[in-house]
């Protein structure tokens, strides 16, 4: 009788413990997606030639009318996806490269410019009478711009042009960084 | 005389009756031995978990790549005893290293479709719905439930990548990182 009732007490304690499983009826995993994106920059301008057909006025002194260009104007879709992107400026002034020596009095054959724009968000400027051939950097960061402006001016001289071919060059550099 | 032969008669007759009940009575018991199997799953092991799908922008105008090909990972030994609801969360990969929204024209954030397959019959998906900021304003989740027990092996793939806007360009950045979830759990509509 006692042996009988042990069994009946075991089997009643191993019957409750099959009743509360240890299982955990919730799972999950986590994972995790990469990918990166290097820094870029890009413009659809790579060479442009803007013409003036006569810098000098009917005093044989520059046109300031006729230098007030947008040195851009051929420029589309300039654009850099890093914060840390800059546009570097150089350019020289007009010049009259079949002129060689030394320019009489009252006569020249150098003509200073500026130019003022913006890249995206970003006042740019350039003088070639301060800065000219010296790159001028600009923190331009991520911006997408389609024809910027970049307007010339003629610095104001008194001094008469000498005949011949004017050429000056304003280099754009896009430098991207993250 | 006569007297006597009845008295043994009944003498036998109690002996007669006391042989047909056992000297040694017997006895038995039925002893019911009951158990319960509690309901479970059990998520296995990731082959990785981690899935890099690499360079996402193009390097011809800075918009999202054609992106193929990207590695898919496996959960091995998964299993439910019981009917389970599998469920997919997946959230946009985001630029870690950008600040703040990105200007017009870019996005910080590329969204996908992340799908699990081989749980059930048919593959449960999810797609992430960021803005350019990487924000999500809707929640969602992709999810199935399955009557019977399971146990198989979930593969986890990413495909249709998308920007927020059609030719957002992407801002620069090294890290950009999302997460998908992959959730089992018991069904208790399902079969005991």
């Amino acid at each position: 009788m006692l042996k009988s009732a042990l069994a009946a007490s075991a089997a009643v304690a191993a019957i409750a413990a099959l009743s509360s499983p240890v299982y955990a009826n919730n799972t999950s995993a986590t994972i995790t997606v990469n990918g990166t994106v290097g820094a870029q920059c890009s413009m659809d301008l790579t060479s442009q030639s803007v013409s003036i057909p006569d810098i000098s006025d009917s005093n044989g002194r520059v046109n300031a009318a006729a230098l007030a260009v947008n040195a851009l104007s051929g420029g589309g879709d300039f654009w850099c996806n890093g914060a840390n992107s800059k546009l570097t400026l150089n350019g020289t002034p007009f010049t009259n490269a079949g002129f060689t020596g030394t320019a009489p009095s009252g006569f020249t054959n150098v003509v200073n410019w500026s130019l003022s724009g913006t890249m995206g968000t970003t006042p740019i400027a350039y003088d070639t009478a301060h800065v000219g051939g010296t790159d001028q950097e600009y923190p331009v960061g991520i911006f997408d711009s389609n024809n910027p402006s970049g307007q010339l001016s003629a610095d104001a001289s008194s001094d008469r042009l000498i005949a011949g071919d004017y050429s000056a060059t304003l280099t754009l550099t896009l430098t991207p960084g993250t | 005389m006569e007297r006597k032969l009845l008295t043994l008669a009944v003498v036998c007759s109690v002996l007669a009756g006391l042989c047909a009940v056992p000297c040694a009575a017997s006895d038995s018991a039925t002893l019911t031995v009951k158990g319960t199997v509690g309901s479970a799953c059990h998520l296995g092991d990731l082959s990785s978990s981690q899935i890099d799908v690499g360079q996402l922008s193009n390097n011809t105008d800075g918009t999202l790549a054609a992106i193929s090909g990207t590695p898919g990972t496996t959960i091995t030994g998964s299993w439910c005893n019981t009917g389970s609801k599998i469920t997919v969360v997946a959230s946009p990969l985001v630029a870690l290293g950008f600040a703040g929204a990105p200007p017009s024209g870019f996005t910080k954030a590329v969204n996908y479709t992340a799908s699990a397959s081989g749980w059930g019959s048919a593959a449960v998906s999810d797609t992430t719905l960021g803005d350019s900021s990487g924000a999500e304003s809707t929640s969602h989740s992709g999810s199935q439930t399955l009557n019977d027990p399971e146990a198989n092996a979930i593969t986890v793939n990413l495909a249709a990548f998308s920007t927020p806007s059609s030719g957002d360009r992407l801002v620069a950045d090294g890290d950009y990182e999302g997460t998908i979830t992959v959730t089992l759990a018991t069904n208790a509509a399902g079969s005991p």
